[in-house]
């Protein structure tokens, strides 16, 4: 397994996209803070820019458009293998399926936490830059770094269950742009289509609860300062964990079972 | 019982042991350091056992019998061709040796080992190209076969470099893959196939896309390979390549073995005779040949007016007063030495090895 591991992070570090990825992500999150210092009328006064509210401002909005990368990357973990036919010589040269999946699912974790860790510095970063230059506070109390700590592992898990559909739609479709199309379009509209049923009757209410949609949006708001009302984070936690854990089930299941025979 | 196996003597004529096989460089290859490595790595298993045995292999996709009921083996210092029809189950027995696909009944052992029970028996003992070579776009040739190094685990970057060098690659082994030639590209999945010297190497169409230098480097270099005690299974369309390499053939149509045995007996089995008329004299040659007492099968000769008669040598007499006594004088009636071309087309009923079994090729006017 460790060998699997090693030639994916090598395959990884060597791939452009994993890079441009990360690059536009630090870029909007710095954008975010430079338009923030000039839209606003008094920088020195504006919470936006100071680094112990970044988990509402830059860091928030990093976090959600890394959801979308992490999901692109997922679907090009397995995608792209197929798309150029590699995954049979991969396949072949793999001690076993199963650690060939395990492999991917450990650097698609890798690459999720790396997104948030990414975003996490950018937004502290300029949040400090644009601080001093307004001439704020420029210096980080201990219990922020608890703030950041627990927004980055909320948004890993929701970032994180995201990724994985994204990664068993490509599994079941042997296609990056289904993976893409579906795992994004999931993640937008599951919430929308249960505003609209909930609407309807209140019995969509109740068991929109149990779905990844409500759940993974009180979980990052939760990271937040606009929580929820009534959103249980430890309910949270485990309905995301139990689709965690049966989306990885459904790839392993499906992926040690089927024939490889395109590509 | 499992003891490390060594690799075997193989049974030719001329052959070194794999501790000899650096005397032996294949012409047009590279650095005979790598030749040294080209000896296959042991692996656990049954010493006795082929390299590759292939028992009752059977594979259904709903209604379609792909593969039925198939059994070969390749034992070390052995070439095997694999021939058929495109269409007639060669990748699909190909993939179900490397456990990508699941046999639906039969098994496939590797030194004895079953692949589905030991997948890892496939990674460490066997390296294969499947129809087309497939690797990462964007990396370096270079790159590719060390992705798949680290893949296997202990290959070192040295021996990558050797490979590249065997493969006469190093110079562009830094260049991006996808600026890469159809021959370029064939070279690499060859170096591939020996990263962690396996000892069942499976080439299909290995020469596709190569130059006819390249082709006859790689001809050259598939005895050495079975020299240095790898057991070779090779599938091509090019059936004058298979004929000249191989050591047995197996041959399938549908799904099933028409044909296997020794290259040789194969080829002296059954006789030829190449008739020769006036081009638009041909359609009815062949009318009046098939009802010869002997004829087994008529194919298209090479040559326009030539035509292909499966039957043994005194056969030619009958077959010259048939035409004579119907107006059609031969200008030629002569026994032919035998190819497997001749024997594959006429097993297959015509079908050339790269046709669809489902289509029949315009060349096709023999009998069945």
């Amino acid at each position: 397994m460790g060998n699997l591991l090693n030639a994916e992070i090598f395959k990884a570090v060597k791939r452009p996209a994993t890079w441009i990825m990360l690059v536009i992500l630090a870029l909007i999150v710095a954008a975010f803070y430079a338009i923030v210092y000039f839209a606003v009328d008094d920088p020195a006064t504006d919470l936006s820019l100071r680094p112990t509210e970044i988990v509402n401002n830059g860091y928030a909005i990093g976090a959600n458009i890394a959801s979308i990368l992490v999901i692109v990357f997922a679907a090009q973990l397995m995608g792209s293998e197929y798309g150029w036919g590699t995954i049979r010589a991969l396949a072949s040269r793999a001690s076993s399926r199963s650690a060939l999946i395990v492999s991917k699912l450990i650097l698609l974790a890798g690459y999720t936490l790396l997104t948030l860790v990414v975003t996490a510095a950018v937004a502290i970063i300029s949040a400090l830059v644009f601080s001093a230059i307004a001439g704020n506070e420029t210096s980080i109390p201990g219990d922020a770094w608890v703030d950041y700590a627990q927004a980055i592992g909320r948004y890993m898990l929701a970032n994180g269950v995201y990724a994985v559909l994204a990664l068993v739609i490509t599994i079941l479709s042997r296609s990056t742009a289904a993976g893409i199309a579906g795992g994004i379009a999931l993640s937008f509209l599951e919430i929308a289509i249960w505003e609209i049923l909930a609407a309807i009757t209140d019995v969509f209410q109740t068991i929109r609860e149990y779905f990844l949609g409500y759940n993974v949006q009180g979980l990052a708001a939760a990271a937040t300062d606009q929580q929820v009302d009534d959103f249980d984070i430890t309910r949270g936690v485990i309905i995301v964990s139990v689709w965690l854990i049966a989306l990885l089930a459904i790839s392993f299941y499906v992926f040690r079972r089927r024939d490889i025979t395109s590509g | 019982m499992t003891d490390t196996l060594p690799p075997k003597s193989p049974d030719r004529e001329g052959l070194t042991s794999p501790a000899g096989a650096s005397n032996h460089r294949p012409s047009g290859m590279g650095d005979p350091s790598a030749i040294r490595g080209l000896a296959p790595t042991p692996v656990e298993g049954n010493p006795d056992a082929p390299v590759l045995r292939v028992t009752n292999l059977t594979r259904r996709f709903g209604d379609i019998t792909a593969v039925n009921n198939l059994t070969f083996e390749v034992r070390a210092g052995e070439v095997l061709g694999f021939l058929g029809p495109n269409g007639s189950g060669k990748s699909t027995t190909v993939s179900m040796i490397l456990g990508l696909v699941r046999p639906t009944s039969g098994n496939v052992e590797l030194y004895g080992h079953d692949v589905q029970r030991n997948p890892e028996v496939v990674a460490k003992s066997a390296g294969a190209i499947i129809e087309n070579p497939a690797f990462y776009p964007y990396l370096s040739g270079r790159d590719n076969l060390r992705t798949f190094a680290k893949a296997l685990g202990g290959v070192s970057d040295a021996r990558v470099d050797e490979l590249l060098e065997l493969v006469r690659m190093k110079d562009r082994a830094g260049d991006k893959y996808k600026s890469y030639s159809l021959g370029m590209k064939q070279r690499l999945g060859i170096a591939l196939t020996l990263l962690q010297n396996p000892g069942l190497v499976i080439l299909d169409e290995p020469t596709n896309g190569l130059d006819p230098a390249g082709q006859r480097e790689i001809r050259d270099f598939i005895p050495e390979l079975a020299r240095n005690g790898h057991a070779v299974l090779l599938a091509s369309h090019l059936l004058h390549e298979v004929e000249n390499v191989s050591d047995r053939v197996v041959i399938i149509r549908r799904g099933e073995m028409i044909q296997q045995g020794r290259v040789r007996d194969l080829v002296r089995s059954g006789g030829v005779i190449e008739v020769m008329v006036q081009p638009d004299e041909v359609a009815p040659a062949v009318d009046l040949i098939r009802r010869v007492g002997g004829v087994t099968n008529i194919q298209p000769g090479a040559e326009e007016g030539g035509i292909i008669v499966s039957a043994e040598p005194q056969v030619g007499r009958d077959i010259n007063r048939m035409l004579a006594g119907q107006g059609i004088f031969a200008s030629a009636v002569a026994p032919k030495a035998n190819t497997l071309e001749n024997v594959f087309l006429e097993l297959t009923q015509g079908s050339a090895p790269g046709e669809q079994e489902s289509g029949r090729r315009k060349r096709r006017f023999g009998r069945g």
